[in-house]
C-alpha cells in the first residue's frame, strides 16, 4: 500500500483509511494507528478527513447477500436462453446462402417471399383505407405543411413543437405535427404513433390534442405521457403535472358530430388511465411509484399533533392525488408523524398506522378509513 | 486482497465471458452487483426498476459478447452501461428533468450524520454536520462525482468515462466541491495546497 498521504483527499478517498475510520477493528488498524503516531503534524488533516468521511457516509440501501445471489441466478438463467449473437456481416452471408440453395429449398424460399409480399400489400391497402386514423388526420390537415418526426428503435428524441411545447418521443415512434401553428389556431393537434411525453405550453385559447389510433388526449397546459400501444400492450395515459382528459376515438367523434361534450375520463397527476380493448372500458389507477409534482420534492415532512385532515391536504398538494375520507370520522383526529424519503405509499402506511386506519386505492383515488381515530388525539410520535 | 489482484481477476473473468463462459459472467456479475445496484438506486427509488435494468443490461452484454472490447476497467464499464440504460428507462417512463440528464439523488440531503461512538473526538461531529450540509448544497453533478470518487473508488478518468464528460469538467466539479468543504475549515491552507489526483 502506498504510504504517501499528503492531503486530506488522499486520506478521505483511501479505502483503507475509510475502513479504519468507520470500523476501528479493520485489518489496517495497526497501520493507521502507527501512521498517526508517526505524523503528529498531520493531526488536523486526519481530523478533517474523518469529518469528510462521516459527512459522506450515507445510509446505504443494500441488498442482502441472498438477494444478490437470487438476482445473479435469475440473470444467468436468462442468458442460457438468450439468442445467439448474429454477426454484422450476416447479411452478406445470407445472400450468398440464398444463391447456394438447392431446388426444393428455393421453392420454399420463394413461397415465403410471396407470402411476405402479400402481407405487405395488405398493409399497404390498410394504410390507405378510409378508416385509417392517421390518414384521416392527415386529410384533415392537408392545407398545412406537416412535419413527420421519426425515431428509430435505438434512440429517443426530444424536440420542441412550433408552440414551444416539449415532446420526448420514445423509440420507434412517429409524431406528425404542422410546421406552423398560426396564433389564431383554435386547436393544436398532433398525431402520435408509439410512446411520447408531452410538456404542453399553456394556452387556454387553443387546447392541445394528441390523436392516436385509439385514443384522443386533450390538455391545456400540463405534462403527461401517452403510450399509444402496439397490439401487445394496452394504450395508456399517465399524468405528470396538471390534468388531462382522455377519450376513445369513437366517442370523441360521435359526440363532436352532434355537438355534445364527449364522454371521457379526467386524469390527475400520478394517475394513469388504461384502456382495455376487450371490455372497451377505462381503468383509472395510480402509477406504481407516485412522485411529487414539484421539481424539488419535499422529503422531510414532520407533523406534530396535526389534524389528520391537514396532513392529507398537504399530501394532496404535493402529489396531486385526491384523498377521500369521512370528514366526521377524522374530525378530531390528530397525528404526529415524520415522513422522510420513503415512497408515497409508505407515507400512507405510516399515517394509517398512527391513526389505526387503512387505505385503499379506488379508481385512482386514495380512500382512507379510520373509524378507530374518532375522538383520539392521534398516534404517538413515529420515528 | 489487493486492488491489483482484484483487477486481474476481473480481467480474467471478463475475457472468459467474452469467450462465452456463462459461469465466468455470473461470477463477474456477482462481484459487482452490490455496487451497481447502489449506484442505480441513486437515480430512482424504485429498486425493482434497477434490478430490471441490471437484468436487461446483463442480457445485452451477453448477447453482444463477441463484439465487446477488452477492458481492464470492468467495473467502470458496467457502471457506465448501467447509467446509460437508466437514462433511457427513466427518461422513457418518468420524463422528469431534461431528457439527457438523470436526477442523481442526494445521499446527503435530509438525513443525519451517522452518529457513532468513535465520533467522540472534539468538534468532529459538528464539523461533519457542517460538511454534510455543504455537500447537500452541491449540484447534482458535483454530488455524483463525489459519490463515484468516494463510493466507487473511481479516479478522474474513470468518472469522466462513466458520466460521459471530459476529464477537465470532472476535475473542475471535484475541485469546486472540495473548495466548498475547505471553507469550513479553520486553517484550511495546509490541506489544500495541491490536489494530487492524477
Amino acid at each position: 500500500m502506498s504510504t504517501e498521504f499528503n492531503s486530506m483527499e488522499d486520506l478521505a478517498f483511501s479505502r483503507s483509511f475509510r475502513d479504519w475510520v468507520l470500523n476501528r477493528e479493520g485489518a489496517e488498524k495497526g497501520f493507521w494507528e502507527n501512521w498517526i503516531a508517526r505524523n503528529p503534524d498531520k493531526t488536523d488533516m486526519v481530523k478533517y478527513a474523518k469529518a469528510v468521511i462521516y459527512a459522506l457516509h450515507g445510509k446505504k440501501i443494500v441488498l442482502s447477500e441472498d438477494e444478490i445471489d437470487e438476482e445473479v441466478r435469475k440473470s444467468v438463467a436468462r442468458l442460457r436462453e438468450a439468442p445467439r449473437y448474429i454477426p454484422l456481416d450476416g447479411l452478406e452471408g445470407g445472400a450468398r446462402r440464398w444463391l447456394g440453395l438447392r431446388g426444393p429449398q428455393r421453392i420454399w424460399a420463394a413461397a415465403a417471399l410471396g407470402a411476405a409480399l402479400g402481407l405487405a400489400a395488405w398493409f399497404f391497402y390498410r394504410m390507405h383505407s378510409q378508416r385509417d386514423p392517421l390518414l384521416t388526420f392527415l386529410n384533415n390537415h392537408r392545407k398545412e405543411a406537416m412535419h413527420e418526426q421519426v425515431t428509430d428503435d435505438t434512440d429517443d428524441d426530444a424536440f420542441n413543437l412550433p408552440d414551444e411545447s416539449l415532446v420526448k418521443l420514445g423509440r420507434s415512434g412517429k409524431l406528425y405535427y404542422p410546421r406552423d401553428w398560426t396564433s389564431g389556431a383554435s386547436r393544436r393537434e398532433v398525431f402520435l404513433q408509439g410512446d411520447a411525453f408531452f410538456d404542453v405550453r399553456k394556452n387556454q385559447a387553443a387546447p392541445f390534442l394528441v390523436y392516436t389510433d385509439e385514443l384522443i388526449v386533450k390538455a391545456l397546459g400540463t405534462s403527461f405521457i401517452v403510450r399509444s400501444a402496439s397490439s401487445d400492450s394496452r394504450p395508456a395515459v399517465t399524468v405528470v403535472t396538471g390534468k388531462v382528459s382522455v377519450y376513445r376515438r369513437g366517442d370523441f367523434f360521435a359526440s363532436a358530430s352532434v355537438g355534445r361534450e364527449p364522454a371521457g375520463i379526467l386524469l390527475m397527476p400520478n394517475q394513469e388511465g388504461i384502456f382495455d380493448r376487450r371490455t372497451g372500458r377505462w381503468q383509472r389507477t395510480l402509477i406504481g411509484v407516485p412522485e411529487q409534482m414539484s421539481e424539488k420534492p419535499d422529503t422531510s415532512l414532520v407533523f406534530a399533533g396535526t389534524p389528520v385532515r391537514e396532513v392529507f391536504g398537504r399530501l394532496q398538494e404535493l402529489y396531486g392525488i385526491p384523498i377521500q375520507y369521512d370528514e366526521q370520522e377524522v374530525a378530531r383526529c390528530c397525528v404526529s408523524v415524520r415522513l422522510g424519503n420513503e415512497s408515497y405509499f409508505d407515507h400512507l402506511r405510516k399515517i394509517c398506522k398512527a391513526i389505526g386506519g387503512s387505505y385503499e386505492v379506488i379508481d385512482g383515488n386514495v380512500v382512507v378509513s379510520a373509524p378507530a381515530c374518532q375522538g383520539r388525539s392521534g398516534g404517538g410520535p413515529d420515528r | 486482497m489487493s486492488a491489483v489482484n482484484l483487477l486481474g481477476e476481473d480481467l480474467h473473468l471478463w475475457n472468459e465471458y467474452r469467450g462465452g463462459n456463462a459461469d465466468a459472467f455470473g461470477a463477474l456479475i456477482r462481484v459487482h452487483y452490490s455496487d451497481l445496484f447502489h449506484y442505480g438506486t441513486r437515480f430512482t427509488r424504485d429498486a425493482e426498476l434497477v434490478k430490471d435494468c441490471l437484468q436487461d443490461l446483463f442480457l445485452e452484454l451477453w448477447i453482444n459478447r463477441e463484439t465487446i472490447s477488452e477492458t481492464s476497467f470492468v467495473k467502470y464499464y458496467l457502471l457506465k452501461a448501467l447509467r446509460r440504460k437508466l437514462t433511457r428507462r427513466i427518461g422513457r417512463s418518468r420524463y422528469t428533468g431534461s431528457w439527457e440528464e438523470l436526477r442523481f439523488e442526494s445521499l446527503f440531503a435530509g438525513s443525519q450524520v451517522m452518529e457513532t461512538g468513535i465520533m467522540r473526538e472534539e468538534g468532529l461531529a459538528e464539523l461533519a454536520k457542517k460538511m454534510r450540509h455543504a455537500l447537500a448544497g452541491l449540484s447534482k453533478r458535483q454530488q455524483e462525482v463525489i459519490y463515484l470518487r468516494y463510493y466507487m473508488d473511481a479516479d478522474i478518468e474513470e468518472i469522466a468515462e462513466i458520466m460521459t464528460v471530459n476529464r477537465q469538467s470532472v476535475y473542475n466539479l471535484l475541485h469546486e466541491s472540495l473548495k466548498k468543504l475547505k471553507k469550513l475549515s479553520a486553517r484550511p491552507s495546509r490541506f489544500f495546497l495541491f490536489l494530487p489526483f492524477f
